[in-house]
């Protein structure tokens, strides 16, 4: 008997207008969003190439550690394709010196920084936004249309069991969705697999796998509702209106409210760097002006950074960096370390608020499947936390490195061998004989063969300077950070499940009582 | 007749469920909306008053020597507006200002973190634009289908009513049932907002509210001109719905949404942070090289090598400077054609009026600019006014060894202060937005009726 409730159930919902207008809408829209998500990942793929080829040719060409900044490029994951997360909107670059540590990503979409002020539409968006419509449109009149048309009476006076009755109805429902959601996901993935230069392994299909049932959870819950509210109310016109309220609140006003708030209460708690960083810098900028002051300088004839690259040089100005450079990357290390520990302590303030937040998200079902979707596809705010975390320790071995390098001796800023050859000797104390003349040394032979003067410089070899490598989470490692909130989606489910059996075993089949 | 149509209609929309909903979530949102907003605002109040007070302690540093004004840097960002709640249209999302020094005006690439929490923000508009409209089409998708289905359309049909009449009343009724809780709501919020004390309530700023309201009319008869016109070419109410949630859903959510997307064409493309960093230098040291053969060397004061060295000094500046502005200039642009490309949706033209209308997001930062680059002719002003006054100075701008080393007074320094835009211009810009919703309500206008006067009662 109840597999013909599911397939009258069945037939009813997929000949239906609704049905099949919505199913358009979400076809239509999935394949064009995953089309274009999907040439965004492959420039961003280029982008991320070629930003690795060109880091690589920049630290060939490097002759002082001075020179040195290390770029280091967030891979873009595909799995952004079908949930783009944050991903999208944080950048994929940052470049790191021992000045500071870095706490955010630059350059990608956010390359123009007024593009902040749009968002993006990704295939876990249709699910919210068009299948969720889809699971109303389907319950809301699940129980109250079939009293009005006076079938549920007759249903009910065979020998039908009213949870074979209920049970039959949803999972016919269910059925109805999973077979477009199902076209969805297919079509989703065919763009990306026949898509060139997009290449995709095991670690693409799983989450992809994992997010379809996500999905069906989901979408179960928001249909178990509308049989919930259309056991509860007397017409199915009350039942859609209820219902609609249900979507409009649960998908666009809930999570809003709840995440500016949480937004609004970290800008007001977290204020340690806004109010500290500026006195910490001016501490930093006080020390290198004393450090620059300590140490006894000449000013003479050459004082330009560039100068040193061609060696041509006073020897008080190398003496005067020899003792000033070491002294002042100190402070901007020491530094450095001092504002992270302030950006730290305000994070930590902001993290404490965002997981509340993320606790209170999960008990709305959009929002919890929003954000379970991000944490499989690795698109999270967790993620990027993870990174940088990683991104932390590799700034620490990248000094260490440098301190063993003893970089900021007179190789900071003095390339090649650190004795001059006879030429270079000539031409400085040439340029020195001409400056002490007074006027004149710009005409001075010695000025002219010093500009022209161009030596092949030894590069740096920086084979040996540690790589970053951003070690993703691992599989049950994911499956237990998205843990949490699918099982409060099954609680939900199965709670509402429940209170539309009782409330279905006590409902009156009768028309206008 | 008219008006027996109108009062039916009217006492059918308001003791129905729908109403009901609509004015509790409604007027629930507005009390909560408030309490959101002054949470934010006061935290960007201090953020801003800790940054006005650093950008003073550097003028003030810098005041012991007139010449170290040039080199002073000053981190000028928008002032948190009272009426962006009206509209915050992503305004803590954009960059939030532009650094500041006497010879160089760049943007500010601080960030905030917290801006990829949400999208939407808790401010009128989002009101307007998602739960109003919304209720726009549930109380208007079966307004003729219904009727229909009821059979009440062939009674009133044949009394001697015109058809157009019966079609205007709907209209009007909806508007009015729609409006009224907005009205409600628009006066809690002002009460609310006016006890948090975030602002105190002004004649200008009452007509801003006002303004706001009345394209939000325009905005909600749009929604239900979209219902009805549904509801007049669909065979049932359950069809006309389905298909009013879909043409909701394309044209609030989803289109302005996903122009974003566009953004990623080459024509939009522009360097990073660091490149144009890059762009600038290169720039700068080719008005160098195009000078290489000529003396330039600075041998004092009174010679000639030297104001050469000066003059070559400020091309370059400028040609540093133009590479920002152009930078910047293409990365307005290109946000501005996606918006011009947003303005199929109506949901996006009552962002844009909003947003226009209460001076934030990106028109206030182009205003921001605007400012900022008056404040740099008058700083630069006051600095040759008090350079004048040094006799020991060479008077050549802007060299730092040849200018005046003399202590200045730290009050008579100009200090950025943002000016309100003024509200005709704020008017205009809006009106532009608010014109284009005008003429898309004038088209579905037209349509329902011309469906209207074709409709088969039967």
């Amino acid at each position: 008997m109840i597999r013909t409730i599911i397939r009258r159930e069945f037939i009813d919902n997929i000949l239906s207008f609704k049905f099949m207008a919505c199913v358009l809408v979400a076809l239509v829209l999935t394949l064009i969003c995953t089309l274009i998500l999907t040439s965004d990942y492959r420039d961003r793929l280029e982008d991320y190439n070629k930003g690795l080829a060109v880091e690589k040719e920049k630290l060939a060409e490097i002759y002082v550690y001075s020179q040195l900044e290390v770029g280091v490029f967030k891979k873009p994951s595909p799995l952004s394709i079908l949930v783009s997360g944050i991903e999208n909107r944080t950048g994929n670059y940052v470049s790191l010196t021992h000045r500071e540590i870095p706490t955010s990503l630059r350059g990608g979409f956010i390359k123009n920084e007024f593009s902040r002020a749009f968002s993006f539409f990704d295939l876990a968006s249709v699910a919210v936004v068009v299948f969720s419509i889809l699971a109303i449109l389907l319950s809301y009149n699940n129980v109250s249309e079939e009293k009005e048309d006076g079938v549920l009476s007759l249903i009910l006076s065979n020998s039908v069991a009213r949870y074979k009755f209920l049970l039959g109805k949803y999972i016919g429902g269910l059925i109805s969705i999973v077979v477009p959601l199902t076209i969805c996901f297919i079509v989703g993935i065919l763009v990306v697999l026949f898509s060139r230069g997009v290449e995709v392994g095991p670690d693409f299909f799983i989450p992809a796998i994992l997010l379809y049932f996500l999905s069906i959870l989901y979408l179960s819950s928001i249909l178990l509702t509308g049989i919930l509210v259309s056991s509860r109310t007397k017409t199915s016109f009350h039942s859609l209106i209820f219902l609609l309220a249900f979507y409009l609140i649960a998908v666009f006003l809930l999570p809003l409210t709840v995440r500016n708030y949480s937004e609004r209460m970290a800008i007001k708690k977290a204020k340690n760097y806004e109010n500290n960083v500026n006195e910490l810098v001016r501490e930093r900028d006080k020390k290198i002006a004393e450090a620059w002051n300590q140490v006894p300088v000449k000013k003479t004839w050459a004082m330009k950074s560039l100068d040193f690259f061609r060696r041509i040089n006073p020897r008080e100005t190398v003496e005067f960096y020899k003792v000033y450079f070491p002294l002042r990357e100190k402070i901007r290390e020491e530094h450095a370390l001092k504002i992270y520990d302030l950006k730290r302590k305000d994070f930590q303030v902001k993290e404490k608020i965002r997981r509340f937040k993320d606790i209170f998200l999960a008990f709305i079902p959009p929002s919890n499947f929003e954000e379970t979707a991000e944490l499989i596809a690795g698109t999270s705010q967790n993620n990027l936390n993870l990174f940088f975390q990683q991104l932390n320790l590799y700034w620490h071995q990248y000094v260490r490195y440098l301190h063993e390098r003893d970089a900021f001796s007179l190789k900071y800023f003095f390339p090649g061998p650190e004795e001059l050859t006879l030429e270079e000797r000539e031409i400085i104390s040439g340029m020195n004989e001409a400056f002490q003349k007074g006027a004149g040394v710009w005409k001075s032979e010695a000025h002219k063969r010093a500009t022209n003067y161009n030596p092949q410089l030894s590069y740096l070899n920086l084979d040996d300077l540690p790589i970053f490598q951003f070690q993703k989470p691992g599989f049950l490692e994911r499956i237990k950070t998205i843990s949490f909130n699918t099982l409060i989606l099954i609680f939900y489910n199965l709670l509402v499940l429940m209170l539309a059996h009782f409330s279905f075993n006590r409902y009156d089949p009768r028309l206008n009582v | 007749m008219f008006k027996e149509l109108f009062k039916r209609q009217i006492v059918e929309d308001i003791i129905s469920l729908r109403f009901l909903i609509n004015f509790i979530l409604v007027l629930a949102t507005l009390i909560l909306f408030p309490l959101i907003f002054i949470n934010r605002y006061q935290g960007l109040r201090e953020i801003q008053a800790v940054n006005i007070a650093e950008n003073n302690l550097r003028l003030k540093e810098a005041s012991d020597s007139l010449v170290n004004l040039l080199t002073a840097e000053q981190e000028l960002s928008m002032r948190p507006k009272a009426a962006s709640f009206i509209s915050q249209a992503y305004e803590d999302k954009i960059p939030q200002g532009l650094s500041f020094r006497l010879s160089e005006i760049k943007l500010l690439s601080k960030e905030r973190e917290s801006d990829v929490l949400s999208f939407y923000s808790p401010d009128l508009t989002f009101v307007v634009q998602f739960l109003l409209s919304f209720f726009a089409i549930v109380l208007t998708f079966n307004a003729v289908s219904s009727e229909k289905e009821r059979g009440t359309l062939r009674l009133v049909f044949s009394n001697p009513v015109k058809r157009a009449y019966l079609i205007s009343t709907k209209y009007l009724s909806a508007l009015a049932t729609v409006a009224l809780p907005l009205v409600f709501g628009l006066v809690v919020a002002l009460i609310l907002l006016n006890l948090l004390k975030v602002f105190s309530l002004s004649f200008g700023l009452f007509l801003d509210f006002i303004i706001f309201f009345l394209t939000s009319l325009l905005y909600i008869s749009f929604f239900i001109l979209l219902g009805i016109s549904c509801s007049a070419a669909s065979h049932s109410s359950k069809n006309s719905l389905v298909l009013c949630l879909l043409f909701w859903i394309l044209l609030v959510v989803i289109f302005p949404k996903s122009a974003s997307l566009l953004l990623g064409l080459k024509s939009f493309d522009v360097p990073t942070e660091k490149q144009i960093e890059e762009l600038a230098e290169k720039s700068e040291r080719e008005v160098w090289n195009r000078h290489k053969g000529e003396d330039w060397i600075t041998r004092g004061g009174q010679d000639e090598s030297t104001k050469l060295n000066v003059r070559i000094g400020n091309e370059a500046q400028k040609a540093r400077q133009e590479v920002y502005d152009f930078y910047l200039r293409k990365k307005i642009a290109a946000v501005s054609a996606l918006r011009r490309i947003n303005f199929i949706s109506p949901s996006s033209l009552l962002e844009y009026s909003a947003s226009s209308l209460a001076g934030t997001g990106l028109f206030h930062f182009q205003n921001l600019w605007t400012q900022v680059k008056q404040y740099q002719n008058e700083f630069i002003e006051f600095f040759k006014r008090e350079d004048m006054k040094d006799e020991n100075s060479y008077h050549l701008y802007f060299h730092l060894d040849y200018l005046s080393q003399k202590p200045v007074d730290f009050e008579k320094i100009p200090k950025f202060e943002e000016k309100e835009i003024n509200r005709a211009q704020r008017l205009k810009d809006a009106i532009q937005y608010a014109g284009i919703l005008a003429l898309y309500n004038l088209f579905l206008f037209s349509l329902v009726f011309f469906k209207f006067l074709k409709y088969d009662v039967r």
